[in-house]
């Protein structure tokens, strides 16, 4: 396979498509204004050619890059070349290749193609290299060549990935580095038709739920909500005479009705988008992986190493846990997901409470979801109550000046902010079972974080002045996460809980005091 | 084990830090002497001039003596066989345990003033953290370095 291969043709509609996307704005700003400077002094022609000139550029350039960019594999390398005017040239080894992941967009799937997204060790947020569009049997092709290839020099891919990392991070022969087998050293290769067993599946009205209650679409309501307050504030109605301000009360009205109606069609179609993405999710337990898939118009495909996840994390949004749901999420080192902001990937976006513990205990059989909670000491329940408070008080005192007097409205949001600091002294806590820390911390939403402790880099407790008086403490425990950590964090824990944590983490036994 | 870590960092480190104060203010004294001239320029109210010269010596204080002394006082470690401790901290105070079995690699680093006063910083990198000694003497922070090196490649997992 080393004679250089472009990508299917469709990929020139998908660039074109993508940076039309991306020139929307340009184009709407300069239509805009070309229909409104009539005999401005370049005259409307150009403007209203503009938007033409630049999707014809974008056809154009879809096309040069589908030209030029062709892949090969050589000498145990991915090499990809592209690049318009300015040639790049990347060269992938093999064994700095972590996983290959693929998924189907509309148009792949019209075509029975697929886009291949491949992901290398230390990569920092973006594949190092996506092939947009190419048929499923040449992707078979690709992942057998490369599976060929690593099988062949498993012995000396292990060593030239401790040599690749040292080269990395550029230290001399004497800083070693320790690779850990299950994160460099196994690549993963998903096969296209492969399936296990299913674990867990979400019912069609799950789905519905999970998306009327999703942040989108609670977003659109919050918007909804910002937006009808602007009117209030904005149209100065006084000064108005009487007969512009009937004029404009109507024109008032017409909007609001208006705006109402393009919340409530924005609130459907983010239901609607979150049902189609969410559409047939489903989790698979292969022998050392989980498969979670889910799309309709767009199949998603996460193959996740059971080796690789760090923790698990139970999150609670405020809606969603008052009818005794939640949503299970995976920590991954070296995740491979980073649609849509998600750091982690979910694994339940909706279950009943009570069902995690089976779950996730039969996945994995280390950890134990239904502990008990140690909870936080009164004594710490003021400071809870307080600390969402202050964090709003600087924000809430300019509001306060910049809209009188309706501004003193916005002291109401003290009692609420200190309910809700109130619920997440409720919430917090902690439990260590067997070689299993739990740290349980809330803000708006709960997070639960289960780890084990050959999974924490390094854990943390801390002290500032006003917790040494009342003798709290906070501790924070760090796990590997894609790119940096994932900080699992309780706050205003008694001193003593403090010491356990840290005791329980620590090799060498002792006692004693934390004196901090 | 739990008594604060056994070591202190060097003394050198509180001459260094002050120096880094001094640099500070000096860098806030020029801005504030740039407003002055401003204020007489453009005839801004002049109780500015005031509450800068009184911030200024607070911050002088604060950076130069107060603060160097303080977090010098409060700054341990201790590197054992399974594990590194420190503590540190100026209002909060910190105390960490890094595992020898997460430890990736480590790191000695000298800016300029650290180098004229024979100092050097060590920083410990596990797959998620980086953790900092700061202000070590060169030959102690060269030994350190070789000493987590070394435990940490032959740290087994012990879970």
């Amino acid at each position: 396979m080393s004679e250089k291969k472009r990508l299917h043709p469709i990929t020139i509609v998908l660039n074109t498509l993508k940076e039309i996307r991306e020139a929307l704005i340009p184009i709407f700003v300069t239509f805009f204004l070309g229909t409104e400077n009539e005999d401005g002094f370049m005259g409307s022609t150009f403007f209203t050619l503009l938007p033409l000139i630049i999707i014809l550029w974008t056809i154009f350039s879809g096309f040069a890059h589908w030209l030029r960019f062709t892949y090969r594999i050589e000498e145990g390398e991915l090499r990809i070349e592209e690049g318009l005017f300015i040639r790049k040239k990347r060269y992938i080894p093999f064994e700095r290749i972590q996983s290959i992941s693929t998924s189907e967009g509309i148009l792949q799937r019209i075509f029975g193609l697929v886009k291949m997204s491949i992901e290398t060790a230390g990569g920092n947020g973006e594949a190092e290299a996506t092939l947009t569009a190419i048929s499923k049997e040449e992707a078979g092709r690709i992942k057998e060549a490369l599976k060929r290839l690593k099988e062949n020099n498993r012995t000396d891919v292990a060593d030239a990935n401790v040599g690749d990392v040292q080269q990395l991070t550029g230290g001399p022969a004497n800083q070693h580095m320790k690779v850990e087998g299950d994160v460099l050293q196994e690549p993963l290769f998903q096969q296209a038709g492969e399936t296990g067993e299913v674990v867990y599946m979400m019912s069609f009205k799950e789905i519905f739920f999970v998306s009327v209650t999703s942040g989108g679409a609670l977003g659109i309501i919050a918007a909804a909500a910002a937006f009808l307050s602007q009117f209030d504030d904005w149209i100065p109605y006084d000064r108005l005479f009487s007969e512009a301000r009937e004029y404009i009360a109507h024109g008032l009205i017409i909007a609001f009705i208006l705006g109402i109606v393009i919340i409530f069609f924005a609130y459907v179609i983010a239901i609607v988008r979150s049902m189609l993405k969410y559409a047939n999710f489903t989790v698979e337990k292969a022998e050392d992986h989980l498969i979670i898939s889910y799309g309709l118009l767009e199949i998603r495909r996460i193959t996740v190493p059971l080796k690789r996840v760090q923790g698990i994390e139970v999150r609670e949004n405020l809606v969603r846990s008052l009818f005794g749901y939640a949503s299970v999420y995976l920590i991954s080192a070296g995740s491979n997901s980073r649609e849509e902001g998600f750091e982690h990937f979910v694994v339940c976006p909706f279950i009943k409470k009570e069902k995690i513990s089976g779950i996730v205990e039969e996945l994995f059989p280390d950890y134990r979801i239904d502990v008990p909670t140690h909870p936080i000491p009164r004594r710490a329940k003021y400071r809870y109550m307080v600390r969402p408070v202050l964090y709003l008080a600087l924000p809430v005192a300019i509001g306060v000046f910049l809209l009188k007097p309706w501004g003193f409205l916005l002291f109401l949001l003290f009692p609420i902010l200190a309910f809700i600091g109130y619920l997440a002294y409720r919430f917090a806590g902690w439990n260590i079972t067997g070689d299993q820390l739990m740290l349980r911390s809330r803000f708006f939403n709960g997070r639960t974080l289960y780890t084990l402790k050959n999974r924490i880099q390094a854990v943390n407790v801390h002290k500032n002045w006003f917790q040494r008086r009342k003798r709290l403490g906070t501790v924070d425990a760090t796990i590997m996460s894609g790119f940096g950590g994932t900080v699992g964090r309780t706050v205003d824990l008694d001193e003593g809980d403090l010491l356990k944590i840290y005791q329980w983490y620590s090799r060498t036994k002792g006692d004693g005091e934390l004196n901090l | 084990m739990l008594n604060e870590p056994k070591n202190r960092i060097a003394e050198k480190a509180l001459v260094v830090w002050k120096i880094h104060g001094v640099i500070q203010t000096a860098v806030f004294f020029i801005i504030a002497i740039i407003v002055t001239v401003l204020i007489f320029l453009y005839d801004w109210p002049k109780w500015i001039i005031f509450v800068m010269a009184l911030l200024l010596l607070i911050d002088g204080y604060f950076s130069i003596f107060f603060a160097p002394k303080l977090r010098w006082k409060r700054w341990r470690y201790e590197v054992r066989e399974q594990e590194i401790e420190l503590q540190h901290g100026l209002f909060v105070v910190t105390r960490t345990l890094v595992p020898m079995i997460r430890v990736q690699h480590v790191d000695t680093e000298q800016g300029p003033i650290l180098k004229k006063y024979h100092l050097a910083t060590i920083s410990i990198s596990t797959a998620a953290t980086v953790h900092e000694i700061p202000a070590l003497d060169e030959e102690e922070a060269e030994h350190l370095r070789r000493t987590i090196s070394r435990l940490a490649r032959v740290a087994d997992e012990d879970v």
